[in-house]
């Protein structure tokens, strides 16, 4: 909330410079967001009535004016203003005066002299809501203005303005009282009386003129109904509009400025509708009727639900309660009487009802927070009785009250305990002052009994006290101390020790660590993705087909449509890293991010979580000045896959239609669990993202390969090995991996690598088939190799080769 | 020079062929004259000036070969010892071999030269442009934001907490309820919300961690939970409705506000540096109290004050206080018996504060020109 400083001052007295305040505020718990200067743009000028106009013989612009200045005397100026009038009270700016870029001066005009200026709102440098009035020619300023009065001061400018956040515990706070009191707990001096005004009292009871009526006493703890009769509605004296300017609220009339200032001082939202135009002048608080429908004082026609309270009479909706009242009953220049609400109403219903009509305001955002009945009576008081000052009404006696106060809370609160919490050893003689200066009343000989102060609604329990106190010495008096315990490293989840040394693997291959968002748009859960960590049968029905989705996630409140499902897939997200670079012209090589997805389990449910390892990296083929070729091609990306997971991994062919390029993509699989998608991007997704190069992406759940085992040495052999090259002429219908499993299966126990070297197609081969050439590796473990057995083992080889239809083409 | 040097001194214009003591004017035949001792100094420093004529490895073993090899000048003499007379032979033999001797030592020493001249030819010959460029190794960058994260979460396991987790599709009864916040509390509006049901919203922060740990685990309690979170608001410079947090959880006996800020102003020290000072401000949190906010002295001026602090000489870290005793009730603790901490941290303010990033939109848009500043 905005507070100028000066209000605090009239308040308070004796004040801090501005920035010591902010820092005093700040340790009671109230941040000053921002301290700004409010300057004066003018001096020198003064309130002034005009007293006689004559014209100008030979000037058809400008009047003579005579104007009225109190005890500064009477002034003639040369004025060409459009709105002069006898009796209009006006800035003057007396010769000497400084306004925004202009300097006043005595002057003659065709031998008239003229004393100063009258001046507009603009001249003044001063913004519209502070002078609303005179827009077309000079300001005019309200009529019961003193006169000769200098016009900065009645505004009370220079002045400093305070934004100050105000913590959800401390509604007490969000009032320009309320930080007063708190500046005096922390300063010890004790707080001035509020300016006090007396209306006009009418012995006629205000129980005769209006009837109140709380249906629903729970919703509706306390309503104050008072009267003000015959009431003259105009602009507001120059210092509460200015007061109100200053707090970021518009000057409208005498009467909402009324309410609002108040507003402002006590805390408390107030409510003044026209009390001719409630039938029977009785007001009943009740529950809306199901489809009952109120024009609302914003214009909206608004249809209201069972759980909204009402302020009505008995045939219509006045308002709604705490939230904005109707139109029906608004006031205008016509009104005469008029009924001010003050009222406690239960903060959990006007927080639905602002909720459920999407309608904040300021007094739906003060009842949400809590008011008190201090605060309910204070302000139905103070604002009858400046209502009837500056409106000029009559106030009937008495109130119309609703509703009890209950006795003030009582609470304990232990000495030691408070020393133990705060590791301080307080006297119980400091935790006395302290008690009573926060206005608690502590009794008691070795437990304090304390009772909370009636605008504090926000004391439970003894920690609360306990929370005070150390507000109130500061919290610099609690030492630092290092709690005790064992001393040993945390723990860490297995994860996290495993992703550093994959994530070190695939930053050395190039690749650059994301992060992205897990909210996406809908669409992106649409590209058919393996859905990865799950048991095969899950994810693929019988036919090979895809099972539909599981519904992805949907915001209920999204703050735009990009970002209003949670993904369930990380592919895209990198996919729209690696396009966004490419379209600003810096192209990443590649990406790898470590994520979560989020798969729905239903409402009764939290939803899977899994975390993904998902990577995204251009195919590219670059090379060194000197020639030399590096390619980042499918198999390379397998290869870095079986480097990082190099546990029994399975690739195997996606047997269903797929985001993925169909040809040159892969099923991971761990133990017979789906466990990762790999594989070039199709051609419809690189369509939709635009890319501008070929893109491989992989997915794996990493759950199954977290498993910390330890290495155990195992004996090696250390007599030489020999090795021999096969090569092989097969067809293209049989997939590589069964040659490699034939191989390693005849090879025997001697066998001790396989290494795949080469693969060939073309010349000399016949079409249909292709060469592949192996290196293998013989050892034996106790001894050195002889010829023979290396012999043996190669005949076996060719022999489980040539049984399953492979032509040898050489040794 | 001739490519057979001199022809050889022994042959021609050696001592053995002018005056040599073996063949003309030696014992044989008329056999009276003496072996002058000259010969063999002059035989050495024929043979020297022809090695210093030599210009490579193989000119030098030609020569070797001529004088010593097997159909060498000085052979052929020691070959011919034995026609000498047997009381001359000993004698004779001896100078011979000791001449051998030392025309070897000559070669050697010569061959040594010419080798290192060869090496140094063919270092110049290999010589490469230093200037040129190396060929790049495209290595990748850790994200600043997960660099930060882990570097918080380190000092923290150092410090004895463990890490824990939870999930970030929530219950409300945990983001809320159980954190003092029954249904339609004034304090829920300091968190907006994004709604999956009317129950199960995305976590507005990682205290429901809180909750769920003291539920699972029995004090002593000593935990971070970092995570992602989510805020129903508006995205601009320094606002993203989802950003990282750290959550921390100290319960045990004899927990005090003392010891909230004995931690935290530690774990600046190690985050920030030892210069860097702590401030503890009142604060509002419904799961704490008392409740603070924790300052940091502005690293930029020192506290001095300046655009970056707001002129304040002050950075808000991060919201922490003492557990709300209702919160340890809610988790079946009992609050006379145990007290503790919590506190919970933006990591994307304290990654913007280190390493001077204006934006927080910045962090999810892994713009690479933005990444690669960060190794
Ligand atoms: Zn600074």
């Amino acid at each position: 909330m905005k507070i100028p400083y000066s209000w605090l001052e009239e308040i308070n007295g004796r004040l801090p410079s501005p920035g010591e305040l902010a820092d005093l505020l700040l340790s009671a718990g109230l941040e000053v967001e921002e301290t700004l200067p409010l300057a004066c743009p003018f001096s020198k000028v003064v309130t002034a009535r005009i007293i006689a106009m004559e014209t100008i013989p030979g000037d058809l612009h400008n009047l003579l004016v005579r104007v009225e200045a109190g005890s500064l005397g009477n002034f003639q100026v040369v004025s060409g203003a459009p709105n002069l009038a006898v009796g209009l009270v006006a800035p003057l700016a007396l010769p000497g005066s400084i306004l925004p870029g202009l300097v006043i001066e005595r002057r003659t005009f065709n031998g008239l002299e003229s004393e100063g200026m009258l001046c507009s709102r603009a001249e003044l440098g001063l913004e519209k809501e502070l002078l609303p009035l005179g827009e077309e020619g000079v300001a005019v300023l309200p009529e019961e203005s003193p006169l000769g009065a200098d016009l900065g001061g009645l505004l009370t400018l220079p002045d400093t303005l305070f934004t100050i956040k105000v913590t959800a515990n401390r509604p007490d706070w969000n009032s320009v009282l309320g930080i007063a009191r708190e500046i005096a707990v922390f300063t010890g001096e004790p707080l001035r009386p509020l300016l006090e005004f007396h209306g006009r009292e009418d012995p006629t009871p205000a129980s005769t003129l209006v009837a109140v009526e709380v249906e629903d006493p729970l919703l509706c703890l306390r309503y104050l109904a008072t009267v003000i009769c015959d009431t003259r509605i105009q602009p507001s004296p120059l210092w509460m509009a200015g007061r109100l300017w200053k707090s970021g609220m518009r000057p409208i009339s005498n009467v909402v400025d009324a309410t609002n200032y108040v507003m402002l001082e006590v805390g408390q939202p107030l409510h003044a509708f026209d009390l001719d135009q409630v039938t029977e002048r009785r007001i009943v608080v009740r529950r809306a009727r199901p489809e009952e429908t109120l024009v609302t004082l914003d214009g909206a026609n608004r249809t209201l639900a069972g759980s909204v309270l009402l302020i009505a009479d008995p045939q219509k909706p006045l308002g709604i309660a705490g939230v904005m009242g109707g139109l029906n009953s608004e006031m205008t220049s016509a009104t005469r009487n008029l009924v001010l609400e003050s009222a406690f109403f239960q903060n959990a219903s006007i927080r639905r009802t602002s909720r459920l009509l999407g309608l904040k305001t300021e007094a739906s955002e003060r009842f949400v927070r809590g008011v008190s009945h201090h605060s309910v009576e204070e302000g139905s008081r103070r604002a009858t009785a400046m209502l009837s000052t500056l409106a000029g009404g009559r106030v009937p006696a008495g109130r119309v009250d609703c509703g009890q106060p209950p006795p003030p809370k009582r609470l304990r609160l232990r000495p030691e305990r408070t020393n133990q919490v705060l590791a301080t050893d307080l006297s119980r003689e400091e935790i006395y002052t302290s008690l009573d200066r926060l206005g608690f009343s502590p009794t008691g000989a070795t437990v304090f009994e304390v009772e909370s102060p009636p605008w504090r609604q926000d004391l439970h329990e003894e920690v609360d006290l306990i929370e005070d106190i150390a507000r109130l010495i500061g919290y610099d008096r609690v030492p630092r101390r290092m709690p005790a315990g064992p001393l040993r490293r945390g723990q860490e989840p297995p994860w996290r020790r495993k992703w550093p040394e994959w994530r070190s693997f695939l930053l050395g291959q190039g690749l650059t660590e994301v992060v992205t968002a897990p909210l996406v748009p809908p669409e992106w859960n649409t590209f058919t993705f393996l859905k990865v960590d799950q048991p095969l049968a899950s994810t693929i029905d019988a036919r090979g087909q895809a099972l539909a989705d599981r519904p992805s996630m949907v915001l209920r409140n999204p703050i735009s449509p990009e970002r209003s499902a949670l993904r369930l897939s990380l592919l895209p997200s990198l996919l729209q890293v690696v396009a966004t670079n490419q379209h600003r012209g810096h192209p990443l090589f590649g990406c790898v991010e470590l994520g979560k997805a989020y798969r729905w389990r239903g409402e009764e449910e939290l939803p899977d979580e899994p975390r993904l390892l998902a990577l995204a990296v251009a195919v590219r083929t670059e090379a060194d000045w000197q020639g030399g070729i590096r390619e980042m091609s499918f198999f390379r990306l397998k290869g870095w896959l079986e480097t990082l997971f190099n546990e029994e991994l399975r690739f195997q062919t996606i047997p269903y239609e797929h985001a993925l390029h169909p040809g040159r993509s892969a099923a991971l699989f761990h133990k017979d669990r789906l466990v990762g998608v790999f594989g070039e991007v199709g051609p419809a997704l690189g369509k939709r993202f635009a890319l501008k190069e070929g893109v491989l992406l992989a997915e794996i759940a990493i759950e199954s390969f977290l498993a910390q085992a330890m290495p155990l040495f195992q004996s090696f052999s250390r007599f030489p090995a020999a090795d021999r090259d096969i090569a092989l002429v097969v067809s293209t219908d049989t997939p590589y991996s069964q040659w490699e499993q034939v191989i390693r299966e005849a090879g025997g126990p001697l066998l001790e690598e396989v290494a795949f070297f080469d693969r060939y197609q073309g010349e000399n081969i016949p079409p249909g088939t292709i060469s592949l050439a192996f290196s293998l590796r013989f050892r034996n473990s106790e001894r050195t190799l002889a010829e023979a057995e290396i012999n043996r083992a190669m005949v076996s080889i060719e022999c489980s080769l040539a049984d399953l239809g492979a032509v040898l083409r050489s040794r | 020079m001739s490519k057979h040097p001199a022809g050889g001194y022994l042959a021609a214009g050696g001592y053995l062929a002018a005056g040599g003591y073996l063949a003309a004017g030696g014992y044989h035949p008329a056999g009276q004259k003496e072996l002058h001792s000259d010969w063999a100094i002059i035989a050495q420093d024929q043979l020297a000036e022809e090695c210093r004529k030599t210009e490579s490895l193989s000119q030098l073993e030609e020569l070797r070969v001529r004088t010593l090899g097997k159909k060498g000048q000085l052979t052929a003499l020691l070959r011919r010892l034995g026609d000498l007379p047997s009381e001359q032979r000993r004698d004779a033999g001896a100078r011979l071999n000791h001449l051998k001797q030392s025309l070897e030592a000559i070669l050697a020493a010569r061959a040594e030269v010419l080798e290192e001249a060869a090496i140094s030819r063919r270092l110049l010959a290999e010589r490469v442009d230093v200037t040129l460029p190396g060929f790049q190794v495209r290595v990748g960058h850790r994200h600043p934001l997960c660099r930060t994260l882990e570097g918080i979460e380190d000092i923290f396991l150092s410090l004895g907490f463990d890490i824990v987790e939870g999930p970030e599709v929530e219950w409300d009864s945990n983001n809320f309820e159980a954190l003092n916040m029954p249904a339609e509390h004034p304090a829920r509006d300091m968190w907006d919300t994004y709604y999956i049901t009317e129950r199960m919203l995305l976590r507005t922060h990682t205290s429901p961690v809180q909750i769920r740990t003291m539920k699972t685990r029995k004090p002593p309690i000593r935990v971070i939970a970092p995570g992602i979170t989510y805020r129903h608001e508006a995205i601009d410079a320094t606002h993203m409705d989802i950003f990282y947090q750290v959550e921390g959880l100290v319960v045990d006996r004899g927990i005090s506000f003392a010891n909230l800020k004995g931690v935290l102003s530690l774990f600046v020290a190690e985050a920030f540096g030892p210069e860097r000072i702590t401030k503890f401000v009142p604060s509002y949190f419904p799961f704490t109290e008392p409740s603070a906010e924790m300052m940091v002295s502005c690293g930029l001026c020192g506290g001095e004050g300046c655009s970056g602090c707001g002129h304040s000489g002050w950075l808000e870290i991060m919201g922490c206080g003492q557990v709300h005793p209702q919160v340890l009730r809610n988790c079946g603790i009992d609050p006379e018996d145990f007290t503790g901490f919590a506190f919970g941290m933006g990591v994307e303010r304290i990654a913007m504060l280190r390493f001077n990033i204006p934006e927080i939109r910045l962090f999810l848009e892994n713009d690479s020109q933005f990444l690669k500043q960060f190794p």
